[in-house]
């Protein structure tokens, strides 16, 4: 059953990725940041569905959980794409873009692939831990994804404010979705892991990218150059 | 389950790695700016030595000011930061002198970035002041 404050965030996290959407459309940025206004549009009509499924059948029915899973499944394949858009930006300027496109796409074949196989023992439950072991170790390649984008934002000494924060966001929500669904596969049971984080770490993404793209004007700079210095030290 | 610890752990390593990465870009951002001669008299700090204690105190009085631009959040990312780094003093500094003298030098960056922020709030109620409240009268 939902309380109040379950609404309050989801309806919070649905308002975030269509201010996202509206925002980029209405500054003449959708294009520039297409891959990530179409992951907060594909994520604002997953919220939509889950809304209809929790009304018409219940919160604890297994026609949510199914959409539930499966939704965060593809999401979570769509984000993938939204890393690559991110890729495209730190490596607009080389040639290499092409050949980490490929190597991330393999990447997710494999990661699908390997988790079919790890639970290709428990056929009783296949499909129902089959989402929750995919989201994991689709979680943690976005994660490994991610800090190797964010080594490269490094070592290029990428100065782009926007560009830092939306990595350094999509960092911190693979990394705090990745834990939480571990969490999950350790302690099914876990109150903390099955309903408390979820949502929070799901408001988070579109919180961000929204600050970000609200409040970091285009033209902002970071020094990263003098962070590698000052850890170097 | 192995699998799943091993994915716990290391989630848990970056994200952590991931919010002191976005801090120190904010101090360091921070220790790019001067001070204003306003700012020092208000805070006493005279140049960028300013002791990580100070922290509390100098985010007390960014308190007193309107917000400027959204640095609510960032000034309460750099709170959870330089709690964190007391922590670390506390548990590394007898063992790992290194770090302790790395968290004492980033809890310094940590009160010249609230030092900063309330400088700026400092100017912007300025503003505030000489553009809204004068042109009425």
């Amino acid at each position: 059953m939902l309380g109040p404050t379950d609404y309050a965030v989801w309806f919070l996290g649905f308002g975030l990725e269509v201010f996202v959407v509206v925002y980029s459309l209405f500054r003449r940025q959708f294009i520039r940041y297409l891959t990530l206004n179409l992951y907060m549009m594909a994520a604002a009509l997953a919220t939509c569905a889950h809304f209809y499924f929790v009304q018409h059948y219940g919160f604890s029915s297994m026609a949510y959980r199914y959409l539930y899973y499966y939704s965060d499944a593809l999401l979570t394949i769509l984000l993938y794409f939204s890393v690559f858009g991110l890729y495209q930006h730190v490596f607009g300027e080389m040639r290499a873009s092409q050949y980490i496109r490929t190597a991330s796409l393999m990447l997710l074949v494999g990661t699908a692939c390997v988790s079919f196989m790890i639970v290709r023992e428990s056929q009783n439950h296949l499909t129902s831990r089959f989402v929750v072991q995919l989201s994991q170790n689709l979680y943690f390649v976005g994660l490994v994804l991610i800090y190797i984008l964010w080594g490269a934002v490094m070592k290029l000494r990428e100065t782009r404010t926007r560009v830092i924060q939306l990595v350094l966001a999509l960092g911190i929500y693979f990394s705090a979705y990745s834990a939480t669904y571990a969490l999950r596969n350790l302690f099914p049971d876990l109150v903390l892991a099955r309903s408390i984080l979820p949502p929070l770490v799901g408001t988070w993404l579109p919180f961000a990218w929204a600050f970000t793209l609200w409040r970091i004007p285009e033209e902002a700079r970071l020094q990263t150059a003098q962070l590698v210095a000052t850890t170097a030290r | 389950m192995i699998l799943a610890v091993i994915i716990l752990v290391i989630s848990l390593a970056l994200l952590l790695q991931f919010f002191v990465s976005y801090c120190r870009l904010q101090i360091a951002a921070g220790r790019r700016v001067e001070l204003s001669e306003s700012a020092r008299e208000a805070t006493g700090i005279q140049d960028q030595g300013v002791s990580g204690d100070e922290f509390l105190r100098l985010r007390r009085l960014v308190e007193l000011c309107p917000e400027t631009n959204g640095d609510t959040y960032k000034l309460g990312a750099i709170h959870a930061y330089h709690a964190f780094l007391g922590v670390v003093r506390l548990l590394f500094g007898p063992v790992m002198p290194a770090a302790a003298a790395w968290a004492t030098a980033e809890r310094a960056g940590c009160s010249y970035y609230a030092a900063v922020a309330l400088d700026a709030r400092i100017s912007q109620t300025r503003r505030i002041y000489e553009t809204d409240f004068l042109s009425m009268q």
